[in-house]
């Protein structure tokens, strides 16, 4: 059943020359983990605002086209009833944590949404729970590392209990290790708790290894959509475009490599393509 | 002095009262310092303010401000001493001489002014330190009735204080790291070098504040009706207390017309 479907829809921000984002379709099952990668500039913030309903209540423009949740247009709701469908993570750690606990920061979009305090209770012990993070509900948001931050404010999106979690290049401001907590953090809820996650993200290793679908964005088009392996393949296209790809992959691909098989995605994967290439 | 207030999270029956409550005691201490002018109550009114800092098991806490309000208390005991000339002389400043008498009653009005200004100020500091800054904001919103958009541009202004101090920094070290120096003694030439660091600053801060405004726009705010995880509730020790300060109150104003507590 499609969650999140999108049909040509075409934006551009208010003065600008050429659209934003040009005859976008797409539809998302639930359940899915999906990347959204591409090069700077392609669109992909500009497609997250689309969802999260930034874009067109808190920036203006022009859009055409629709994009249905649960099968309901999202551009006649408030970003207030938007924020219970779709969970929204950004980038920069710092600007997203409001408040200065972090149990408190988990109850503001609860208390702005008017839930009594008991449903609260029971939904931040939850949300600490499902982002891994139990220990930190005490703490003070200002000691936190990025990757901390980060999975709180991936709980705080969790706390709305949205249909879909949107995050928009979550990783970008964290060193390794904090990118890699969040990813762990994002394959879990995906495949334990079924929840639909959508991420865009540069880090093409990470996706290669997450997600179950990578979409690639390009001057404001939608150029490919498929498994990572489908996608990874087209090496030369990616590379034209501009696409990171992801250091294992590249050198299978260099070795010939072409099909689910033959196109490893992480190093684990690597390690066995290699050790089949140099038996047979 | 600067760490001295701020909330310092403790178990301790002063921290477990509401904030109203606490609010209330610091506003009592500020009416009774100024009611009286006897040394003998406003000495036993900062008996009371260090009674209930040691109660919040904040007192230790409080030391170095104590220390540092001690030494304005005898500055104010030394200029009330030299320039109130009324009463029995005790002795002379300069000796031998009539110049600078030192009287039984500057002495005394001095530590009356002493003491009203260390309770004053403790009073503040005790609240500060037993209180976290949300209850009392949210005290404002609930029993004062002050918009929450006013409580949250307060609460949301400390929690940037050390985001925006760690900015500070990393901009001067790039900017040191470009060869720019911040020196000299001319304060205008002063003022001038920190412009590579003042205008970066203020366009990271307007960024920071679109992105949180954004952060918050997501996660419904201004979207209806509010509610409170954490609403402070009055307990039983708040009513009591505040009754019987309110009874305290009474008893004083009281006293203070019939001309007691007045030197």
């Amino acid at each position: 059943m499609a969650i999140l479907e999108i049909k040509n829809f075409t934006f551009r921000y208010p003065q600008a020359a050429r659209p934003a984002l040009k005859d976008i379709s797409l539809s998302v099952a639930k359940g899915e983990f999906v990347g959204i990668t591409g090069p700077t500039g392609a669109g992909k913030t500009t497609l997250a605002c689309c969802l999260n309903g930034i874009i067109p209540h808190f920036q203006g423009g022009e859009a055409t086209g629709r994009i249905e949740l649960d099968g309901l247009s999202i551009f006649n709701k408030s970003t207030a009833q938007i924020s219970r469908l779709v969970g929204s993570v950004f980038q920069d750690p710092e600007a997203q944590i409001i408040s200065s606990e972090v149990e408190q920061e988990l109850a503001f979009g609860l208390e702005n949404l008017g839930f009594a305090p008991v449903e609260m209770e029971k939904r931040i012990s939850e949300v600490l729970e499902l982002a891994g993070i139990p220990d930190l509900r005490h703490r003070s948001t200002i000691g936190l590392s990025g990757g901390q931050k980060q999975r709180v404010a991936i709980a705080c999106a969790l706390a709305m209990r949205p249909e879909i979690l949107l995050l928009d290049e979550p990783t970008s401001e964290l060193d390794p290790v904090g990118t890699e907590e969040v990813f762990q953090v994002l394959s879990r809820l995906n495949h334990e708790h079924g929840i639909t996650v959508l991420v865009v993200e540069q880090k093409t290793e990470q996706l290669a290894a997450h997600a179950g679908r990578i979409l690639v964005l390009d001057d404001g088009a939608l150029v490919m959509d498929g498994e990572p392996w489908q996608v990874f393949a087209r090496q030369r296209e990616l590379q034209a475009i501009g696409v990171k790809i992801p250091q294992v992959t590249k050198l299978a691909g260099m070795l010939g490599g072409s099909d689910k098989y033959s196109l490893p995605l992480t190093v684990e994967q690597a390690r066995i393509y290699i050790e089949r290439l140099v038996r047979s | 002095m600067a760490a001295a207030v701020e909330y310092i999270q403790k178990d301790s029956p002063v921290h477990r009262l509401n904030a109203a409550t606490k609010i209330f005691w610091a506003l009592f201490t500020l009416a009774c310092g100024l009611l009286f002018n006897d040394y003998r109550y406003l000495l036993g009114l900062l008996a009371s303010v260090l009674l209930v800092a040691a109660a919040g098991r904040v007192l230790k806490n409080l030391l170095p401000a104590i220390t540092g309000l001690s030494v304005f208390a005898l500055i104010l005991l030394l200029i009330q001493a030299l320039f109130y000339d009324q009463g029995q002389v005790i002795f002379h400043l300069i000796p031998q001489t009539s110049y600078l008498p030192v009287t039984n009653y500057g002495i005394l009005s001095g530590v009356a002014m002493a003491a009203r200004m260390l309770s004053l100020v403790l009073s503040f500091l005790v609240l500060l330190a037993t209180t976290r800054i949300q209850d009392m904001v949210l005290t404002m919103v609930e029993k004062f009735k002050m918009p929450y958009d006013y409580a949250f541009m307060f609460m949301t202004t400390l929690r940037f204080i050390p985001t925006f101090l760690g900015e500070v920094r990393q901009i001067t070290d790039a900017q040191k790291a470009r060869g720019h120096a911040v020196e000299g003694f001319n304060p205008f030439k002063k003022i001038r070098s920190y412009a590579p660091v003042t205008v970066p600053l203020v366009l990271i801060s307007l960024n920071k504040a679109e992105n949180m405004a954004m952060a918050m726009e997501t996660r419904g705010y201004g979207g209806g009706r509010r509610t409170y995880f954490k609403e402070p509730k009055m307990r039983g020790a708040d009513y009591l207390l505040t009754a019987v300060l309110l009874l305290l109150l009474v008893l004083g104003v009281t006293a203070r017309v019939k001309g007691l507590g007045v030197m």
